[in-house]
């Protein structure tokens, strides 16, 4: 028999864990800064990311997320005006006053601003842009993405306090729009060697805010920086940022966002689904701003080495079996244009594809595959060629709506007699896949204001051919294509460049990704950067 | 539940559309005569993909239940009957793994897997293993010691004909009432995988998936998201209903 | 007693042992190679990841490695985890205190709840009421959490605007997460304390209290509630392990941090580390409420302290 006092002991021990519970997270410091502030300060601006990054440091790191926070955080030497195609080659001067190219494209020299303090109070310096870069191309921090931005990088040379020069092995047309980008953000040399490893916690730039605290799945917060005075041109006033602060928050959900965003959660909202933005745009308390994103568009690319893609009249049959309108039309609500290449048409060097290339026409599908051998003779409503099916292994992430497109791309093939087995992995696995080449389409969708990421992509040399492509002539246009320096000159060998991918077809291209950012009607004066991604929040204010 | 298992069984013939033909220009058409439950995403037609979808899901939840209760009951009668060190080996290893949350389990043995309706199954089975041991092996013990075993161990029945003649028919009442309540978890945790992208892949219009699916497009065509969420709710209702019913039936006294 | 107390401390450290050789068996087994994951995203070559093998021991002898992984966790040392390269513990630390917050405000739910849904039902067994609120337990188990979230936060944060939608922080922002979750958790604590007390109020001793004239209510509450309550201490405790595995659905539908988001991305990112770290943790929390509801169980009931 229990005493009855055991019973009220239990209820209390029950309260108690409750008090617990409570008096823990009270001064459990996660909670103090985010919710705290929400109360205290009007000038605080709540902005929803899609995910939580693996990991936020620039140089290291290669997702999208980190940059949006970050690209207040830190200033680059030079800054990319405007998105259209026909500004995106004008460079305007950031943490570098001015900078001359040598004559044969090999030295950039840069003349840096003086006066420029980062957060933690050191200064900024020539010194300081030799170390950042140095320690990009570091291979002990196993960088992702700044590395690869940097090219042919040899060597960066000190030639005064404020004069800096960088030495190529060749000449590399992409390096302004690297050295623009937040990957190549200017860290404080010594906030780096204090915290090591640990230095994406305790970030430390020059930019118009600070970077307060990370914890992950939770929060990012940034605050301003009151000693700011050097911002570029792009930003529309100079001084100090208006908002106070900046808290990040993560949204891995997509049915939550717009939820979350109409619940007042949040200002601002990235990747916000189409259907959701479209009953948003209706509502006079928020705004869409779709942002198109320059880069790759978003595709399937074709492993041109894995039977039976390893015959062209096979992939262009694939291609001409798609119809991408209907596609973009169901899944996207039309928010993004259908794609016809590897570019998106907001990247510098785009041109549309001739419709001889790229079209839906399934009757010459249906005669490309015939040509190509494969008829259906069981009558299974799937072709074969010697006995054996047209049966194509799709690998998918989760990401960029892929399962929806996919599954839409299997009924519209199957009308030609082409049967689409489909795999959801994760990153991880992906890259994995993509290694061992197990695979017949895989998802590609890179972002970046310079064209030259076709080099990354389709350069037989590449870590990441993954259309494992080996053509001499791509091969030549793209190495071309980032060594001469005029831009009309890049343009028309880019454009044949694309013109070439679409003719082995090394991809399906599907649409041009825009970013639709729910915004709060309090919100005013929010823009992106040339990257698309990337707000300008120093300009940003909250009524 | 009858009229569950009977729509579902009968597939074919309940469901007038195909459940993946895809028909883009008919997206989100709200329930109507021709599609009762109206379309979905990619204009296919709900009604179809819930009924082709609940053959597949009951399939699935029946084949993880299966799997739990098989190697389950069979190691928790024998741990229950021979006892011993036999016993406490297996109930220690059996008290570790329950120290790891089903669906955890199930997330690891997912991801070494590859995700897919057929590896949660799998893992959502196996990771149920333990709990089924032990509660056998209890429902054993209770009866090891009673008189009618210990009579016909004095007759000199060899164990194998006691366990199977004598103490697993006792044993089979708890393990039809839990197996019962079991499928209810198994349909909602394989559900959770699909929601966390391991479990069913599209398009397969496993009801987890289709609500994982749906959801996003709650505010613009609730019926897509309506349809599997209420099918699952009253499937693992019903089971769990029938699982009461046969408790009170053979009048068991069930603990966990 | 004390000798009691003392064999099932060593039981739970021994359970501690064999649940950290499990984690180290069950992460080997996993295919895929963590090196390469890491590496991969930056296009190493084929060196660079033999070094980083090297580097991170995965080229030793299994023996060896998991000797080294056991010296590790008995100096407290759970390593860095490969992606973020920050010290698990601390990773964990971090997450903790949210997951902990949700963990004991569904655990009080759920008693609370089962225990009042329970009495309710025993008191009027049979009834309306009866079936009513054994139908609202079992309505709690049969949906999916990732549904009922997600209606609930369209009902209470964007139709009603009483509660925010999504994150953590405040007691506001708990309530929707802690009553779905503990929803889930009170319906079989509900019907085990009906069952029990409709066992109870057959013993003799109740019919002693009835024929004393006590009201209905008073004998069960004072009597019959009391036998009724110990076996469903022990499901209070195996919902602890349910708890974390609810919680990996709930903190993904209501954008909260915590231990569930960590423990799931750092599966799927075989990020083994992280897995190693939180899977422990896990596991070694329920050793520890159980052990300690085995302990109540002992000082509540002397028919277990002599068994």
């Amino acid at each position: 028999m229990i005493p009855l006092r055991v019973i009220w002991k239990l209820i209390l021990l029950a309260l108690l864990t409750l008090v617990v519970g409570v008096a823990g997270h009270v001064d459990g410091g996660y909670l103090t800064t985010a919710y705290a502030l929400l109360v205290q300060h009007e000038a605080t601006l709540f902005y929803g990311l899609t995910l939580s990054p693996s990991g936020i440091d620039p140089h290291v790191n290669a997702s999208s997320e980190l940059g949006i926070p970050l690209r207040s955080v830190y200033d680059t030497l030079v800054y990319r005006t405007g998105r259209s195609p026909e500004e995106v080659q004008q460079f305007v001067p950031g943490l570098a006053e001015s900078w001359e190219v040598s004559q044969d494209g090999l030295v950039y020299t840069f003349h840096l601003r003086r006066g420029v303090k980062f957060h933690d109070g050191s200064p900024f310096n020539a010194a300081a842009v030799k170390v950042n870069l140095e320690r990009i191309v570091d291979p002990a921090i196993k960088s992702q993405k700044a590395a690869f931005l940097l090219g042919p990088f040899r060597s960066v040379e000190v030639r005064d306090e404020y004069t800096v020069a960088i030495h190529l092995s060749a000449p590399y047309a992409p390096l302004l729009d690297s050295l623009s980008q937040v990957y190549l953000g200017m860290a404080a040399p010594q906030s780096l060697a204090r915290w090591g490893v640990d230095y994406q916690f305790h970030q430390v730039g020059t930019g118009p805010f600070r970077f307060e605290e990370y914890m992950p799945n939770d929060y990012l917060t940034i605050v301003r920086n009151d000693a700011y005075a050097w911002g570029p041109r792009i930003y529309a006033h100079q001084g100090p940022a208006h908002l106070e602060r900046v808290v990040f928050r993560f949204f891995t959900d997509p049915a939550g966002r717009a939820i979350a965003l109409q619940a007042g959660d949040v200002h601002v909202m990235g990747e916000i689904p189409p259907t959701d933005a479209k009953r948003l745009q209706q509502d006079e308390r928020f705004a869409i701003i779709p942002v198109p994103i320059p880069g790759q568009s978003l595709g399937l690319i074709l492993n041109t080495q894995r039977p039976p893609l390893d015959d062209v009249r096979v992939r262009r049959a694939l291609l001409f079996a798609t119809n991408r309108e209907e596609i973009v039309q169901a899944i996207f609500g039309g928010f993004s244009p259908a794609a016809t290449g590897p570019l998106t048409s907001a990247t510098f060097g785009y041109v549309e594809m001739p419709a001889t290339l790229v079209r839906f026409d399934p009757t010459e599908a249906v005669r490309l595959l015939e040509e190509a051998g494969y008829v259906d003779i069981d009558g299974d409503g799937v072709r074969e060629r010697a006995g054996q099916p047209l049966l194509l292994d799709a690998v998918l992430m989760t990401w960029g709506s892929l399962p929806e497109v996919a599954q839409l791309l299997q009924s519209q093939w199957k009308v030609v007699g082409v049967q689409l087995q489909l795999r959801t992995l994760t990153y991880p696995a992906a890259l994995e896949v993509a290694r061992t080449g197990d695979y017949h389409l895989i998802p590609q969708n890179y972002a970046g204001s310079d064209p030259d990421l076709l080099h990354t992509y389709y350069h037989s040399t590449s870590a990441f051919n993954w259309s494992r492509v080996s053509d001499a002539v791509l091969d030549d246009l793209l190495e071309r294509a980032r060594q001469v320096s005029d831009p009309a000159v890049r343009a028309k060998l880019y454009a044949q460049a694309q013109e070439r991918i679409m003719e082995l077809v090394l991809l399906i291209p599907i649409r041009d990704p825009v970013n639709l950012n729910g915004v709060s009607a309090r919100v005013q004066g929010l823009r992106f950067d040339a990257q698309g991604w990337f707000p300008i929040l120093h300009d940003v204010q909250l009524q | 539940m009858c009229l569950i298992l009977f729509g579902t069984a009968a597939a074919s013939f309940v469901a007038p559309y195909d459940p993946l033909t895809t028909a883009p220009t008919r997206q989100f058409l709200p329930p109507a005569i021709d599609h009762p439950l109206g379309t979905d995403l990619l204009g296919r037609d709900v009604w179809s993909r819930l009924v082709w979808g609940g053959r597949l899901s009951l399939i699935a939840g029946i084949i993880a239940t299966g799997l739990a209760v098989i190697p389950g009951s069979l190691l928790g009668l024998l741990a229950g009957y021979l006892g011993g060190r036999v016993d406490s080996l297996l109930m220690r290893i059996v008290d570790m793994a329950l120290a790891f949350p089903t669906l955890l389990l199930a997330l690891t043995i997912v991801s070494a897997l590859g995700a897919g309706l057929t590896s949660a199954t799998l893992a959502v089975g196996c990771a149920s293993v333990p709990r089924f041991a032990r509660i056998v092996r209890a429902a054993t013990l209770s009866v090891r010691y009673a008189p009618f075993i210990e009579a016909a161990r004095t007759i000199g029945c060899s164990p194998g004909r006691i366990l199977l003649r004598h103490i697993a028919p006792f044993v089979a009442d708890t393990v039809v009432v839990l197996g019962s309540l079991e499928l209810g978890y198994a349909l909602l945790n394989i559900g959770a995988l699909s929601f966390l992208g391991l479990g069913a892949q599209p398009p397969v219009p496993e009801w987890g998936l289709m609500l994982t699916e749906s959801r996003a497009y709650l505010s613009v065509a609730p019926w897509i998201a309506a349809a599997p969420g209420c099918a699952i709710t009253l499937t693992v209702l019903a089971v769990n209903l029938l699982g009461d019913a046969l408790r009170d039936a053979l009048g068991l006294q069930v603990h966990s | 007693m004390l000798i009691l107390i003392a064999r099932r401390l060593v039981g739970a450290i021994f359970a501690l042992w064999g649940i950290a050789t499990l984690v180290f068996v069950l992460l080997r087994v996993l295919p895929g190679d963590p090196a390469r994951t890491i590496l991969a995203a930056s296009g190493a070559s084929e060196t660079a990841i033999t070094q980083a093998r090297q580097q991170m021991g995965l080229d030793e002898a299994l023996p060896i490695q998991y000797s080294r992984y056991l010296w590790n966790l008995a100096r407290g040392d759970l390593g860095r985890s490969l992606f973020s390269n920050r010290p698990v513990l601390l990773t964990l630390a971090e997450q903790l205190p949210s997951t902990f917050e949700l963990a004991v405000a569904a655990l009080t739910i759920t008693i609370v709840l089962g225990l009042g849904l329970g009495v309710l039902a025993a008191l009027y067994v049979g009834s309306w009421v009866d079936r009513v609120t054994v139908g609202i337990a079992v309505l709690g188990v049969s949906t999916p959490l990732f549904w009922s979230g997600l209606l609930l936060i369209w009902l209470f944060s964007l139709a009603l605007r009483w509660l925010p939608a999504s994150g953590a922080g405040s007691w506001r922002h708990l309530i929707m997460p802690a009553t779905l979750l503990g929803f889930v958790g009170a319906a079989p604590l509900a019907r085990l304390i009906r069952s029990n007390l409709l066992t109870a109020l057959q013993a003799d001793y109740i019919t002693v209290a009835r024929s004393k004239g006590l009201p209905e209510a008073l004998v069960l509450l004072r009597h019959a509630l009391r036998n009724a309550l110990l076996p469903s201490l022990n499901l209070i405790g195996l919902q602890a392990g349910f708890l974390l595995g609810g919680a990996v659905v709930t903190e993904t539908v209501f954008a909260r941090p915590g231990l569930g988001r960590v423990v799931v991305d750092a599966i799927l990112w075989k990020d083994l580390p992280v897995v190693q770290g939180a899977v422990l943790l896990v596991a070694s929390t329920y050793v520890v409420i159980n052990l300690g509801v085995d302990l109540i169980a002992m000082v509540l009931d002397p028919r277990q302290r002599e068994s």
